[in-house]
């Protein structure tokens, strides 16, 4: 998969369509972990050290889908798994924070956009989760971001985390919660068409997602992984050259161009 | 949160899971898809017309599969829902049929074909008797197996009918064997002869090619003429 580097264009963002499908009029949005730091990789690939903050920011922002939605998140995805330094990593792992990814970023301008919430130290959700035979472990941020949600009223949430998605789906569908589970590439490719994200910043997330799979991941949920990258890369890139053309058809219609060129 | 584009994906996913745990496992040569590539089912745009949730093929045969989300079994011969399975179907030349599936207990469907419309009395074109309207597993089933018959292994003659076969195609011989010696009183000599010279052989002979036959073997007739000397 290639992705085009460009320098990203600003203007225009945040402004959804008016038939919104990437919100799909749920005005929470909870954001995991995986998805956070996806987005900070981007960034950081995106742009130079200095801008990467900005960049960060900006596709976090983008994320409010024009105002429509809140965006969310637990204490214990942001402070304890994003920025490892509010509260020491449990299991005593070398896990890099939002901070060393994109250097300068701090806590509190991600805070400023996504609202953390408060989460308990004990959850009713259940730790493991048998999904199609398979036994899923639902993770202490993923959970802890459920449990902040389970009594929002509409609201969905993003994760770049296939065993938690394929859980939280789960869940929904056996009437445990009523979050509408969305994973991060398939929310990036709504925003793109909503235009609330440019193409190089779609791209730019779909290339780091694959970037990023660890090693030790599944070759099957690796397959899944870049599958839907190639795919939404490959309907960027169409929707792209497609405009491309129809601007280009329109120009040399115009009267204003003359006669038309063919 | 009241009735929303999202609370409508929640009860999509839902209804989904509900139609994937009746149809599946699949019996015979049958296959479901979900249509959408996506992580879930998010269904029609709004304001567009019906679209197909999941695709079902029994060998060449393929039904188009419509979550009516939130309907109940009302909805199945509502003309307005009838007139978008039809455009469905037209927009899938290919489909024999459209399964539009009540959001209900038992998820009652209805099998739409072309031109089918709500005054339309509710059995299949293809076997009257068949209704086109009931539980979805049940009716889809039914539906299919007019197509996708489970035919048994072909059985042979002597076994399908239970027959002393061997007795009875040597009784037939003989039999067949007194007539042409009652008939030797032939105008043309060179056929008395020949009717003469028939023995038991012949009737053994003519014995063992219907056991062949009967036991679904097959016989080179001209080979076993020339080898007796019989033609």
């Amino acid at each position: 998969m290639s992705v085009t580097q460009q320098t990203p264009d600003l203007s225009g963002l945040h402004a959804c369509a008016g038939k919104c499908r990437c919100s799909y009029d749920y005005g929470v949005l909870g954001i995991d972990s995986s998805h956070l730091f996806l987005l900070a990789r981007s960034a950081a690939a995106a742009a130079a050290d200095s801008s990467s903050a900005r960049w960060l920011l900006d596709l976090l922002r983008a994320h409010a889908c024009a105002g429509q939605r809140r965006l969310v998140t637990s204490a214990t995805c942001l402070e304890s798994e994003c920025f490892r330094s509010f509260r020491p990593v449990a299991d005593g792992g070398d896990r890099p924070s939002l901070s060393d990814i994109c250097s300068g970023i701090e806590y509190g301008e991600v805070g400023s956009i996504i609202k953390s919430i408060p989460d308990g130290a004990s959850y009713d959700l259940p730790l493991k989760v048998e999904v199609q035979a398979r036994v899923l472990s639902f993770d202490r941020g993923e959970r802890s971001l459920v449990e902040v949600l389970r009594d929002v009223d509409g609201a969905a949430i993003v994760t770049n985390d296939e065993d938690a998605f394929d859980v939280i789906k789960e869940l929904v569908e056996t009437n445990v919660i009523s979050l509408y589970p969305m994973m991060s590439l398939t929310l990036m490719e709504s925003m793109y068409n909503c235009h609330a994200l440019t193409a190089a910043q779609a791209s730019m997330v779909c290339d780091q997602a694959v970037a990023s799979i660890e090693p030790r991941t599944s070759e099957a949920k690796r397959r899944r992984k870049v599958r839907q990258a190639e795919q939404i890369v490959q309907r960027i890139a169409t929707a792209e050259a497609v405009q491309r053309m129809n601007t280009l058809i329109h120009r040399s219609a115009t009267p204003s161009a003359g006669r038309m060129e063919l | 949160m009241s009735e929303t584009a999202g609370s409508a994906l929640i009860q999509r996913m839902r209804m989904a899971r509900r139609v994937a745990d009746v149809l599946v496992p699949q019996e015979g040569n049958v296959i479901i898809t979900a249509v959408s590539t996506g992580d879930v089912l998010t269904g029609q745009s709004d304001g567009s017309p019906l679209e197909a949730d999941f695709v079902m093929t029994a060998l060449d045969l393929m039904l188009q599969l419509s979550l009516l989300v939130g309907r109940d079994r009302d909805a199945l011969n509502d003309s307005d829902v009838l007139a978008t399975a039809n455009a469905l179907l037209w927009a899938n030349p290919q489909s024999a049929a459209c399964v539009l599936i009540a959001d209900d207990d038992l998820l009652t469907s209805r099998i739409v074909e072309w031109g089918d419309r709500a005054v339309d009395t509710p059995h299949s074109a293809i076997i009257s008797l068949i209704p086109r309207q009931g539980p979805l597993r049940d009716t889809v089933m039914r539906y299919l197996s007019t197509i996708d018959l489970p035919w048994p292994e072909p059985s042979t003659l002597m076994t399908s009918h239970g027959l002393a076969f061997d007795q009875v195609a040597s009784h037939a011989a003989i039999s067949a064997l007194s007539e042409r010696h009652a008939g030797r009183k032939s105008p043309i000599p060179e056929r008395a002869q020949a009717r003469a010279s028939l023995t038991v052989a012949d009737a053994e002979w003519a014995t063992r090619l219907a056991l062949t036959v009967a036991n679904s073997e097959h016989v080179d007739i001209d080979a076993e003429l020339e080898a007796g000397g019989r033609r």
